[in-house]
Parts: structure tokens; C-alpha cells; sequence
């Protein structure tokens, strides 16, 4: 491997270098037999700690994450209900979606006291945008569940 | 119909100049698309291929319905032919859902489920839609190498190219006392070759980027035309591996070149950070 400052270009199935206690992969790399590959066409970073050095592989459009139980997301509310308003999931932490995803709050999970008090007219409207903790997935409606999380 | 003659080599070489081992020249471009998330074209000789990547996004339609397994992501293929690409100058009915297109799309999926890391994509899904502009032989495997650029174009990470290759059998019983070259089979056949009685395999493997093993992963092979005899097929295997080292060769270097000349700004903004 050379230094740091150079910039290696790099192809999906490059063999990058063996793996072992000081080479660690990273994002965007795989590893295979002993060896880290990279699995996108892109620059190498390498990032130095003390003992270890991680070996990363950034690709020229960032790669889309998928919502995975327990994100944080930004979301925009859809359409609003008696029971459950839908939204479009645009954001997931820090790192803004390439195309949303669909994900729904229930009535319930508005806020944590209070419950049966809520009404969903009177919280949200159509274009609000919410911050939101993912629960789960409905296979049926294939969308997420959301929780509202007060700011 | 073709007439004898055509078929008959001259010196040794195919009916359009090739030897044995010859590829047709291949040109390649990435991203013509804005809107999709990925694309590339690829020209294989006269054979012109169109390939589109959407996604990863989350299921729509009946896709996302049948499935039962949660943990990986799908890929959803669609094969189809323009009906103006047939070279003897007749016209496709239809573009797609025909026998043919249905059975490439499904093999096309298996080639690119092969390379694809599903499991970090869960509950979503990938499309992948093929057009075959102009067909000249060996049209599955030009698809499955656009696919395979159309899917780095995305930045969906992939594990290894996935590298389509024909190797024909040319049965043609004048040439196995002049010349052996020929008759132990023909890389990368056009639609003139692919006709000939002999048999054609279509291969799609995963070549190692070492030269020091010639050898790779075979993930589809299909064949058509005649029955194969089995002492037969262990060279033609050498042989289109030997072409897909080739391809992948090529495929690299234009990977290269889009990199460095379309994105070079922002990947030195990433590399300083």
C-alpha cells in the first residue's frame, strides 16, 4: 500500500491488501480469504490508528442507506388520518436519502403520555416535518414504523 | 439464409476477419442517464446494449409482495429486445414478455444476485432494466457486462465484475485437418456464427484480477444449438475464461478512465477530508 496522500483509484474486486490484526476493512470494502477487496468503484482512505489501520473505499455518489430500527429520521407528513398519519422518510441521521421511503405513525406512538387524549388533526398537518425513531417494518404495507419524537 | 461460403474461413480466420480468440472491439460509456441512479452502454461489435439501475429503493408492486425473505434485498430484471433490433431486417412483435427475454431476464438475475451485496440492503429493492438496441450475437452476455457497469455507475457495491462471454463450437468438419484453432472454439460469435451447426455456450463468471490464476467463478452458463460432448467442453471452459480475463480488462479500463475523468473533483474533495 502507498501513503496517504496519494489517491488510489480503485475497481469493484480489487484485491486492496491481506487482512490481518493491522488491516482492518472498512466501508465500502469486503473481506475474502484473507484479503480485503473493495466492492465499489472509487478513491482508497485509510485512516491510521494506533495499532490498526482501517481501510475504507468512498465511491463517487455516496451510497444509500437503508432505515434500520432504532434510526433516527427526519421525515415530511404525507397524508393525515383519525388513526395514523403516513410520511415520507427524507432523512436518516445526518445523511439525506436519495429517494424517501414510506413510513406511518400510529396514533399511539404520538407521544409517550396522554395517550388517548391525542388527536392526529390537531398534531400534525399534511408538509410538517417531524423527527422520528424507527420501530419496526409492516411486511403487509411495507412501510415503517415510526415514533414521534418531541424537539 | 446464409450461403455456404460465407461460412468457409479463409486462412484460418472467421467469416469477419477474427481469429479464434478475437474479440470484437467493445465501447463503453457510463452514465448517460440523469435520471436514473446508474446506467451504461456498451457496443460489442454490432451487438448495442442499454442498461438502466434504479434503486436501492423500497418494494413497489408485486415484487415486493411474494417475497418471504426480509433479510436481503431484491433485484428485479427486465430483458427486453427494440423491436427495430433484429439485423435480417424483420421486426420484433413484442419487446418483452416473450419466452426468450423471460428466461434472460431470470439468468440475468442470477448473475447479478451472484455479485451484488443483498444482505446490506434489506427489504428493498433493485432494478435493473436491459435494452437490447441492436442484436449481433452474444447479446445475454454484452447485457450482463453493462449490467455490471451500469451497477458501478450507482455505486451499488458489487463483489467482483460479473463478465459475459460466448465461446461457439464452429462444427464445421473441413477445418479439424487444416487448422485446430478454429474448431476447438470461437470467442465472443456473432449472429453469423451463432447460426452454424455447432453448439454456443453463453458463460458469465467472476475473473480474478490476477493474472497468476486463469481461472474464475462460473455463476451462469447456458447453451444452445447442438448437444456437447464432454471431452470437448473443458477447453472451450479455458477458453472463455481466457476471453472474460480479456473483457474484464477492457471493462477496467474504461472503469478507470470515467473515474478519474468525470468525478476526479469530488474525489479529491473526498480524499482530503
Amino acid at each position: 500500500m502507498s501513503k496517504d496522500k496519494d489517491i488510489i483509484v480503485c475497481v469493484p474486486g480489487q484485491r486492496l491488501c491481506v487482512s490481518d490484526k493491522f488491516n482492518i476493512a472498512g466501508p465500502g470494502t469486503y473481506e475474502q480469504q484473507g484479503y480485503i477487496y473493495s466492492k465499489l468503484a472509487g478513491v482508497i482512505k485509510l485512516i491510521q490508528k494506533e495499532n490498526t489501520r482501517t481501510i475504507e473505499v468512498h465511491g463517487i455518489t455516496e451510497q444509500s442507506i437503508v432505515p434500520a430500527p432504532g434510526d433516527i429520521v427526519t421525515a415530511m407528513v404525507t397524508i393525515v388520518n383519525q388513526r395514523f398519519c403516513k410520511c415520507s422518510i427524507k432523512c436518516i441521521g445526518d445523511i439525506v436519502l436519495t429517494r424517501p421511503y414510506r413510513g406511518i405513525l400510529r396514533k399511539e406512538d404520538v407521544r409517550a403520555i396522554d395517550k388517548d387524549n391525542i388527536q392526529m388533526y390537531k398534531s400534525f398537518r399534511p408538509g410538517d416535518i417531524i423527527l422520528a425513531r424507527v420501530v419496526s417494518f409492516i411486511l403487509s404495507e411495507k412501510c415503517y414504523v415510526i415514533i414521534h419524537i418531541k424537539v | 439464409m446464409i450461403e455456404a461460403e460465407n461460412i468457409e474461413d479463409q486462412n484460418g480466420l472467421r467469416p469477419d476477419g477474427r481469429r479464434a480468440l478475437e474479440l470484437r472491439q467493445i465501447r463503453v460509456k457510463m452514465g448517460v442517464f440523469g435520471q436514473a441512479d446508474g446506467s451504461a452502454y456498451i457496443e460489442q461489435g454490432n451487438t448495442k446494449i442499454l442498461v438502466t439501475v434504479y434503486g436501492p429503493h423500497q418494494p413497489r408492486g408485486s415484487t415486493g409482495r411474494s417475497t418471504s425473505n426480509i433479510t436481503k434485498g431484491i433485484v428485479n430484471c427486465q430483458y427486453s429486445m427494440a423491436v427495430f433490433s433484429l439485423s435480417s431486417g424483420e421486426r420484433k412483435r413484442k419487446p418483452r414478455g416473450d419466452r426468450k427475454s423471460q428466461e434472460r431476464s431470470l439468468q440475468l438475475k442470477h448473475a447479478m444476485e451472484a455479485i451484488i451485496h443483498l444482505e446490506i440492503y434489506p427489504r428493498s429493492q433493485i432494478d435493473i432494466y436491459v435494452e437490447a438496441l441492436q442484436v449481433d450475437g452474444s447479446e445475454y452476455c454484452a447485457s450482463v457486462n453493462a449490467a455490471t457497469l451500469a451497477l458501478i455507475d450507482a455505486g451499488i457495491p458489487i463483489k467482483n465484475y460479473a463478465i459475459g462471454c460466448t465461446v461457439t463450437l464452429i462444427n464445421n468438419p473441413s477445418l479439424e485437418d487444416e487448422d485446430n484453432t478454429l474448431g476447438k472454439g470461437v470467442l465472443d460469435a456473432n449472429y453469423v456464427e451463432e447460426c452454424t451447426p455447432g453448439v454456443t455456450l453463453s458463460v458469465v463468471s467472476l475473473p480474478n484480477n490476477d493474472s497468476t490464476s486463469k481461472d474464475g467463478l462460473i455463476v451462469v452458463a447456458q447453451g444452445a444449438g447442438q448437444r456437447l460432448h464432454l471431452s470437448q467442453f473443458e477447453s472451450l471452459k479455458a477458453r472463455v475464461l481466457c476471453g472474460c480475463q480479456d473483457i474484464r480488462t477492457i471493462l477496467d479500463y474504461a472503469v478507470r478512465e470515467y473515474l478519474t475523468e468525470q468525478s476526479l473533483p469530488s474525489l479529491f474533495h473526498v480524499a482530503l477530508n
